[in-house]
């Protein structure tokens, strides 16, 4: 009998931890477009999944900028964003990283907008 | 049987524990001395018990950005003063006032904080014994600071 509930309890807990991930895009981001060393540019991502379909915003809030296009491969974790923006399309290009964590997941890569690029590092908040 | 119970045991004291290790006293961890006004992006908003909290993005002024956690009461007392999930949007902007962290971390306690779209003022729940709501001035303005 014990050794049944201890099995339950077991199932129940790991139903929920399971239930904690999600799509390993999904959240709020923030981080840099940097031109070089001493040129970046603060942005912020926020990016929704709802059954498989990623959509999401550049610089959510009164300012932001819906994304055109979101696309994740799977095989690589290579994520691309693309978002009209006041200086022309954004295009991010990188790869999701250290995806075990909650508190440190990365999307680093590199990036153009309008005829500037440069790299970009991005932290799940 | 008796190793089973004790682990079973073991285990929902351990998780209580977890639980329990959450809540804290105010003066434990915020310095009431040390009061703190920030201007910020809202990055993240975690409505969790015992305490809610939010993240902000201060830009400095060298233009670099300080990423700031901020404590508020619980989810349930913030319900009581009409807080919803939805107060704090994901990349608004606010004016949080409040008392920093005895380590000197970009970590708060909030008192009040004002949604900038509108200069809503807020009171947060701060567990500081001594603060009265209408301590802190409105903002003027554009909800300055």
């Amino acid at each position: 009998m014990l050794a049944r509930l201890l099995l339950l309890a077991c199932l129940g807990l790991s139903t929920s931890l399971f239930a904690q991930t999600g799509h390993p895009a999904k959240g709020s981001w923030s981080g840099d477009l940097a031109i070089n060393d001493t040129d970046s540019t603060r942005i912020r991502l926020l990016i929704n999944a709802m059954n498989g379909e990623l959509s999401g915003t550049v610089n959510p809030g009164r300012q932001g900028a819906q994304m055109q296009e979101i696309t994740l491969d799977a095989d690589t974790w290579t994520l691309t964003i693309r978002a009209p923006m006041p200086d022309g399309e954004l295009v991010l290009t990188g790869t999701l990283g250290n995806l075990g964590s909650w508190t440190n997941r990365k999307y680093i890569g590199t990036y153009s907008l309008g005829n500037e690029t440069g790299k970009f590092e991005f932290t799940l908040n | 049987m008796k190793h089973s119970l004790f682990a079973f045991l073991a285990l929902a004291g351990s998780l209580a524990s977890t639980q329990l290790s959450a809540h804290h006293s105010f003066a434990a961890e915020f310095d009431a001395e040390q009061q703190i006004s920030l201007r910020g992006i809202v990055t993240k908003v975690d409505w969790t018990n015992p305490h809610t909290y939010f993240y902000i993005d201060v830009e400095t002024e060298g233009g670099e950005y300080e990423e700031w956690a901020l404590e508020m009461g619980s989810p349930n007392g913030l319900m009581r003063r009409g807080w919803t999930r939805n107060t704090l949007e994901i990349g608004s902007e606010v004016i949080v006032a409040g008392t920093r962290a005895r380590d000197g971390s970009f970590k708060g306690n909030a008192q009040t904080v004002t949604i900038a779209d509108g200069c809503q003022r807020l009171f947060a729940g701060t567990s500081q014994r001594d603060f009265a709501e209408d301590e802190t001035a409105t903002p003027a303005g554009d909800c300055a600071p």
